[in-house]
């Protein structure tokens, strides 16, 4: 029983975090028994955040309903994902103040005074905290720093076991993430004595991904956050974690891409809320990685890379391992969610509808009506990602074609004869009846109609597809 | 193609694949889309010691792009330069910084154990770091940070920059504009980053010696230890070669401390130095002063151009900006000021240094013959002239003669009047390298001549003030070495603009140091309350090269020409005729012919005037002829010699306490001429009142004022003072006190003002005469006596020479005051001469608009002195205002035609020739062969005889003789009578040779009356006795009466002489019936006069006594009763 503490800092954090549930629901494989995510953002209002929360929620929500044993063949939602509070957030406090105001400028002596007008500029000690550090993680690495005074950070240390593993998402570029992650890092290694398994965390394997820019942001004069510093304040942050990180890691992964899609540009609040990009799938990809590594015991650096570069990579851009990762839990969890989507309501009066007791009800219930919420959230993450740029879109996502066709650069298996004569969701339901036969009858519902839906994608994986 | 999520290159990777440590070779291939020109600081160093991270970064990213640039990179490392430029010059900007330091563990601790969360928090953050990154920032090593507070900035905190375990230096994220924080021309902190290697080599050398002081520094600060070896390679060859032998550099720096106490500023353990003082490189600076005169300063100031000045030259560490410009008024002491532009403590001067602020304009113009006018001419009809509005700090550095000069071919000093009666001052400064500073000043015409002068010296705003005042200056030559420096000065100031506005003149010698106070004395003649001006005699005991003028409103300076050729090798020989009425000089240069002393219109240098002697009106121009003495002297002036021997001084004068000749009492050159102020007052009579204190100090300064004339004579004419010789006469009958009083009063002075070697001759008046003759008119002595007789206004004295030698002497007081004086207890009212003539004079003057003469002689008759009346009537033949104006009184001339007194005149002539025979016969000299005349009542005796060879004369004279000595046949007696009488003893006494002075008393004899003659040397009659001799006395004088009424029988003084036969007769009656009297006052008179000098001899006549008592009524009778 091994648990991974992953945490997610600032929005980027927050956003591979919301990869990494999509992935873990798809069943791409992680080592690591139970998924701790932590979102640490003082940004109460980020979009990103609250939205990763809500996934992360629905995802516990749904895990809860199944159960997973050797038997269990399906691997949709099978990493469980715990929370280390309701929330799966630490809350910073008085994040609605200025950073002066925040660490009590005005009364502090003469020479800690002195100091602090040195370290931080006029503009940093007017910052308004309310909307991150924007881009000034100087006072990130002082303001995140109470969240190793906070219940949930004694929570975390009083969790952890020999053997579980932390990761560490943050962006480079940013505010929160950039002075999340070293402050994070140092407060591990360095864990006061006061804190429990405080010398388990001193020498906790810890991984971290550090995501460089990968997006641009609409030149805004009025905005502290300017497109055109993104490299020479990543490089500069780069030579820092060159000595101040780099050697504090067991695996460091570094991501990042050319600059070619502006988002709209937004210090913060409820309107950060950036579309989806296979960047932040590949991070995902990192904790997966270092949660998947055995041999801890290097300060490894980690790149990421492709086989082919395309403005619109599918599968067979990907480098084999990364597509032998995702080609078949995404296929399949692609098949699952259309046709949940688009059919299985109208058969309900099907043979394994009827053998798995799947009736109007169950679509009506908790569980359903939450994976199916999720299942909207996972859809638009694929729409974004495809259509972001860099694109990432492996699937067809026009419901008007045969769905064997809609994953790019396969060729499905056809055939004039026998079941495979079936096409698009006939073939499904077809299949889906099939194994709803075999089906062990003493498991729940939820159980029996994720089993049901998995091993009938899987079947087709390697009827269609040969994989 | 494969594609890697990553900016720099490297090997291709697949999905999730090791890879290279993302180092530093690898960050630097990262390109950067925008270069490194983001126009925003970095922040992305997650870190709170973000800012030591990002300086560290750009030193390292500097070392590789370049030293030049503009890089947000160049900005951080010339930001942190110019924090560690800051700290090397601290001393510089100490009033606008200061240093406070932070200890890792007390300062930490406070933070980390304070009851504020928030502190708590905030001081866990900053260790975490600490402690967490210390090997990458050498925090281990860390035992201070050392901050710069800005006093002068907003906050009472202002952080600027510190101290940097990394870089030594770093800078806050925050823009600061700094006031007068500038290093050559490099202002500090600003948006123009200035490389290692263009700053002050000084800088480099100290930072350079820091690398080699600090252990390890190469591998802990190597991106800065990068940047000197970048550096290095773009410095000068000579620098280069200073960088390779530092030695001891390092250690020679002083060390930098905490408000230089005992806490020092260190980087890694390594005490940071300072600057040594800049001072002894700013003293290379072209803008260095460079004076004429010898100028000792350790450190010579600066002069810095308050306009635009592109020359070029070299200021500190830099040429100067040209438009640049240095402050107008720095308001710091010399010694305390920074330069601009520049901060480092070092003495410059503005213009207000040199300028005035006010500039005195005089409502006449300055007389540019003897005072320095710096070329202003007006160009207006208001002519006016200026003081010079130069503060005596300029001629620390520069000569007074100099500041006539050019420079580069201007005048170093101009003022030019400018529209609107304004005036600009032009002062041109000599810098190095043959350069200099040009300083300029507009005084603009106040708004309000009342207001106090408005002004502004930091705008270089000037401004106007009138001052009616005038300066005289006398002598006006340097004096030589060893000899007295005594100047007159005389202020006069007759403004009413200001109330009590005091005046006040300062001395500045050949040093520019203030004259001082013991060596001035001051004292004011004249009131403005009594006059309308003020008027104060300075006495100078220095020579000095300038004046300050100065009052509450405003000072300038006053610089005389004073004439130098002074001195010479001509020997001067002065003899000096101090006379009863009349004093006279004479001189003779090289033994040449005598001639009276005068004071030509080509001797201009006696006596100077601010304001040019001219026709003004103003009084308060006028007086100084009064106060010191006219410009001219001489026969053809207003004012000559022979000079009324006279004083003046104002009237409150407290002779109690000193008084100072050509101060506040001065020879009045223009009595008998003008009239004097109400508060003024003349005392005359000087010769014989010298009884009181009071008295002696008036005859003193009388002599003095003589004295400072002649000096000025010798030394502006060529004259060698070590050969001077000044013969100076006494009247035979002056008692022996006095006498020597008057001695020591010419010795002190002579030696005082000529000098110890000056060849002093006292000469008994009556002697000298005969030498004028003897030397000039061909009379010598031969086998017959010569007798000579000198006639002044007291005394007549009478000498007889034998062969050359005076062989006997004989003194009384019979002359000039006998007649015309008011004896014996008479008065003005009830003088004849006065009563017959005043009126008419007076009247003549009147009606030919001699109105300021009228004045004059209405003012002496005030003073109810008979003598002095009829010396001014005496004096009008000689008034230049008169002789000018064809208006002819001659005052000798009307008692000539004035047939009504002149037995008056007869008797004092005969009575004379009586008394003289006698005198011959008593000591058995045979009958003179010549009898010669001198002094000024010499000339009364032509209104008896206005014959050519004096044949009246000449027959009373041979009557008497023949009558006392009884002889009838074979007399022959040459009358001389010159035209000038009273030059004659001092031309006799030049025409002495050697020391003649002869001991009177051997050859004095008093003919006490005919019978009784007071032998020389044994047996002295004492006054004690006088009254033994009254009556022989009366004897002899009726003897005379007999003698001159019989001779009327042979002689007619009817035909002779006009005189009618009724006035013989009233006469006659008169002196019989007043005679006896007349001598018994005479005799108490004299015993008065001696008063408790009884044992004196006898040394008079008792026989004059009943004339002297009773021709002055005789006179008064003849006028009331019309006796004809």
């Amino acid at each position: 029983m091994s648990k991974l503490y992953v945490f997610g800092i600032g929005g980027t954090g927050a956003r591979v975090l919301k990869s990494l549930s999509f992935l873990l629901a798809t069943g791409v494989k992680c080592n690591s028994t139970s998924v701790v995510p932590i979102l640490i953002d003082p940004d109460a209002a980020n979009s990103d955040v609250n939205q990763t929360v809500d996934i992360l929620k629905l995802y516990e929500s749904i895990r809860s309903k199944l159960t997973f044993n050797r038997e269990t063949s399906n691997q949709f939602f099978k990493t469980d994902i715990s929370p280390l509070n309701p929330d799966f957030r630490i809350n910073i406090q008085d994040s609605k103040k200025k950073f002066k105001e925040f660490i009590d400028y005005q009364s502090l002596d003469k020479k800690n005074k002195s100091l602090v007008s040195l370290l931080f500029s006029e503009k940093n000690l007017n910052a308004d905290l309310e909307e991150g550090f924007t881009g000034n993680p100087n006072m990130g690495s002082v303001v995140l720093n109470q969240f190793t005074t906070s219940k949930d950070f004694e929570a975390f240390a009083s969790s952890f076991a020999q053997g579980d593993r932390i990761f560490i998402i943050s962006s480079i570029f940013g505010g929160t993430g950039a002075a999340g992650f070293p402050l994070l890092l140092k407060n591990i290694r360095s864990a006061s004595p006061t804190l429990n398994n405080h010398s388990h965390l001193q020498t906790a394997p810890i991984g971290a991904v550090s995501v460089l820019p990968y997006f641009g942001v609409k030149k805004d004069n009025e905005s502290n956050i300017e497109k055109s510093t993104f490299i020479s304040k990543t490089k500069a942050a780069l030579r820092y974690y060159e000595h101040g990180v780099n050697g504090s890691v067991n695996s460091m992964y570094y991501l990042g891409d050319k600059l070619v899609k502006d988002y709209d540009n937004y210090e913060g609040g409820v309107e950060q809320k950036n579309d989806s990009h296979f960047v932040e799938l590949a991070a995902a990809l990192a904790v997966l990685d270092f949660a998947n590594e055995t041999d801890l015991s290097t300060n490894k650096i980690k790149e990421f890379g492709i086989k082919n570069e395309s403005q619109n990579l599918t599968f067979n851009d990907l480098g084999d391992v990364t597509k032998s990762d995702l080609l078949k839990p995404l296929s399949r969890y692609y098949f699952f969610r259309s046709y949940l989507e688009n059919v299985l309501k109208e058969k309900l009066n099907s043979d394994f509808a009827k053998r798995l007791d799947i009736k109007e009800q169950f679509l009506n219930e908790d569980f359903y009506q939450k994976l199916k919420k999720l299942n909207k959230h996972l859809w638009d993450w694929l729409n974004q990602m495809s259509t972001n740029q860099r694109g990432f879109a492996p699937f067809t996502l026009n419901p008007e074609n045969d769905l064997f066709d809609n994953i790019k650069g396969l060729n499905p298996h056809k055939s004039t004869f026998g079941i495979n004569r079936l096409k698009n969701y006939e073939r499904i339901t077809a299949e889906l009846n099939k194994t709803a036969k075999k089906m062990n009858t003493s498991k729940s519902t939820e159980d029996r109609f994720m089993q049901v839906f998995f091993d009938t994608t899987e079947k087709l994986m390697v009827a269609k597809y040969k994989l | 193609m494969a594609y890697n999520f990553r900016f720099h290159n490297g090997k291709d990777v697949e999905g999730w694949e090791n890879s290279n440590p993302l180092n530093e070779v690898a960050i630097k291939a990262i390109e950067d889309p925008n270069g490194a020109h983001s126009s925003r600081e970095i922040t992305s160093i997650p870190s709170p010691y973000a800012r030591i991270d990002l300086v560290k970064t750009a030193f390292k990213e500097v070392s590789s792009i370049g030293p030049d640039g503009d890089t947000i990179y160049h900005k951080m490392v010339s930001d942190a330069l110019d924090v560690g430029q800051i700290f090397f010059e601290a001393d510089k900007y100490s009033d606008k910084i200061e240093i406070i330091s932070w200890d890792r563990k007390a300062d930490l601790n406070n933070l980390i154990n304070s009851s504020n969360p928030k502190h708590k928090m905030l001081g866990e953050s900053l260790r975490l770091y600490l402690e967490q990154d210390q090997l990458t920032y050498n925090f281990d090593a860390l035992n201070k940070f050392y901050f710069i507070n800005y006093t002068e900035g907003d906050n009472p905190i202002d952080i600027i920059g510190g101290t940097s375990p990394s870089t030594l230096f770093f800078t806050s994220a925050n823009k600061y504009e700094l006031k007068d924080f500038q290093i050559g021309n490099d202002i500090l902190l600003d948006d123009k980053y200035m490389p290692l290697y263009k700053r002050d080599p000084d800088y480099v050398k100290y930072l350079f010696s820091l690398r080699e002081n600090i252990p390890g520094l190469s591998s802990k600060m190597k991106e800065l230890n990068d940047y000197f070896d970048l550096t290095y390679g773009y410095l000068s060859t000579d620098l280069k070669s200073q960088l390779k032998n530092l030695g001891d550099h390092y250690k020679n720096l002083p060390v930098l401390n905490i408000d230089g106490g005992g806490e020092i500023v260190e980087v890694l353990g390594i005490n940071l130095k300072k600057a040594k003082g800049k001072q002894d490189s700013i003293k290379d600076s072209d803008f260095v002063i460079r004076p004429d005169r010898e100028n000792e300063e350790v450190y010579p100031p600066l002069v810095l151009p308050n306009e635009i000045f592109n020359a070029g030259l070299n200021y500190v560490s830099a040429p100067w900006d040209s438009n640049a410009k240095a402050p107008h008024f720095d308001p710091q002491k010399l010694d305390q000021r920074t330069l601009p532009l520049d901060g480092n403590k070092y003495p410059y001067l503005t213009i207000s240094d040199f300028l005035e602020p006010v500039i005195i304009r005089t409502e006449f113009p300055v007389d540019k013959n003897y005072f320095f006018n710096a070329g202003y001419e007006s160009y207006e009809d208001e002519q006016k002239g200026f003081v010079l509005p130069i503060k005596p700090l300029y001629f620390k550095y520069f000569s007074v003669d100099n500041l006539e000069q050019t420079i580069n071919g201007e005048k170093r000093f101009e003022l030019k009047p400018l529209s609107g009666g304004y005036v600009e001052a032009i002062l041109r400064i000599p810098i190095q390298k043959d350069n200099h500073i040009t300083f300029r000043r507009t005084y603009t015409n106040p708004v309000n001549q009342a207001n106090k002068p408005e002004y502004n010296e930091e705008i270089n705003k000037g401004t106007i003030v009138e001052n009616r005042i005038n300066i005289g200056i006398t002598p006006f030559y340097k004096f030589p070495e060893g000899i007295h420096q005594e100047y007159n000065v005389a202020l006069y100031e007759g403004d009413f603009i200001f109330e009590n506005n005091r005046y006040e003149l300062n001395y500045f010698d050949a040093e520019n140091k203030i004259v001082p106070i013991g060596n001035v004395h001051k004292v004011q003649r004249r009131f403005k309350e009594e006059e309308t001006y003020n008027m104060f005699g300075e006495i100078v005991k220095s020579n000095f090269d300038y004046i300050q003028l100065k009052h509450e409103f405003a000072s300038g300076i006053i610089i005389p020409k004073f004439y130098k050729r002074i001195g010479g090798t001509s020997n001067f020989d002065f003899s000096i005729d101090f006379g009863t009425t009349n004093t006279h000089i004479e001189y003779a240069i090289d033994k040449g012919i005598p001639q009276p002393l005068q004071i030509g219109k080509n001797e201009k240098h006696h006596i100077a005037s601010l304001i040019a002697f001219k026709d003004f009106k103003e009084s308060y121009l006028l007086a100084l002829r009064n106060d010191l003495f006219p410009e001219e002297i001489h026969s053809k002036s207003s004012y000559q010699f022979p000079q009324r021997t006279a004083v003046n001084f104002h009237k409150k004068t407290n002779f109690s306490q000193p008084v100072f000749t050509l101060g506040n009492i001065s020879i009045p050159f223009k009595y008998e001429k003008e009239s004097f102020a109400l508060y003024s007052k003349v005392r005359t009579n000087l010769k014989w009142n010298s009884n009181t204190d009071e008295n002696k100090k008036i005859l003193f300064s009388f002599f003095e004022e003589l004295i400072k004339i002649i000096r000025n004579k010798i030394l502006l004419n060529g004259g060698d003072l070590e050969n001077t010789q000044i013969t100076w006469s006494y009247p035979a009958s002056m008692l022996k006190h006095q006498l020597s009083q008057m001695e020591s009063d010419w010795r002190n002075l002579i030696h005082t003002y000529l000098g110890k070697n000056v060849n002093i001759r006292k000469v008994c008046e009556s002697l000298t005469p005969y030498y004028y003759y003897y030397k000039f008119q061909g009379i010598a002595a031969m086998e017959k006596p010569l007798v000579s007789i000198d006639i002044g206004g007291g005394t007549s004295d009478v000498a007889v020479y034998k062969k050359v030698v005076p062989i006997l002497f004989s003194s009384y007081k019979f002359a000039g005051d006998a007649i015309f004086g008011d004896n014996f207890n008479r008065n003005i009212n009830i003088n004849g001469f006065v009563n017959k003539y005043y009126s008419k004079i007076i009247q003549k003057l009147r009606e030919n608009g001699q109105l300021i003469l009228m004045e004059a002689i209405e003012k002496i008759k005030d003073s109810d002195s008979s003598h002095d009346v009829i010396s001014a009537f005496f004096s009008l033949n000689d008034n230049k205002s008169l002789n000018d104006n064809s208006v002819d009184i001659d005052f000798l001339e009307l008692l000539k035609t004035d047939e009504k007194f002149k037995v008056i005149f007869l008797l004092f002539y005969t009575s004379q020739m009586y008394h003289i025979a006698h005198l011959l016969k008593a000591k058995n000299i045979p009958i003179p062969g010549v009898i010669s005349f001198s002094g000024t009542a010499s000339k009364l005796l032509t209104i008896i005889d206005t014959s050519k060879n004096h044949d009246n004369l000449k027959h009373l004279t041979i009557e008497a003789f023949k009558y006392v000595f009884k002889v009838d046949e074979g007399i022959d007696i040459d009358i001389r009578l010159p035209s000038n009488p009273k030059e004659i003893s001092s031309k006799g006494g030049l025409s002495m040779a050697g020391n003649q002075d002869i001991d009177l008393d051997h050859i004095k004899e008093t003919l006490i009356s005919n019978s009784n003659l007071q032998v020389g040397a044994k047996n002295k009659i004492s006054y004690k006795k006088v009254k033994d001799f009254e009556d022989s006395a009366m004897e002899s004088f009726d003897d005379f009466l007999k003698f001159f009424f019989g001779l009327n029988k042979s002689y007619s003084y009817r035909v002779n002489f006009g005189i009618e036969k009724a006035s013989l007769d009233f006469t006659e009656a008169f002196l019989y019936k007043k005679k006896r009297n007349a001598l018994k006052t005479g005799i108490q008179n004299k015993l008065n006069e001696i008063s408790n000098e009884s044992d004196e001899e006898i040394n008079e006549t008792l026989f004059f006594y009943p004339l002297v008592g009773t021709l002055g009524e005789l006179a008064y009778e003849f006028e009331k009763n019309k006796v004809n």
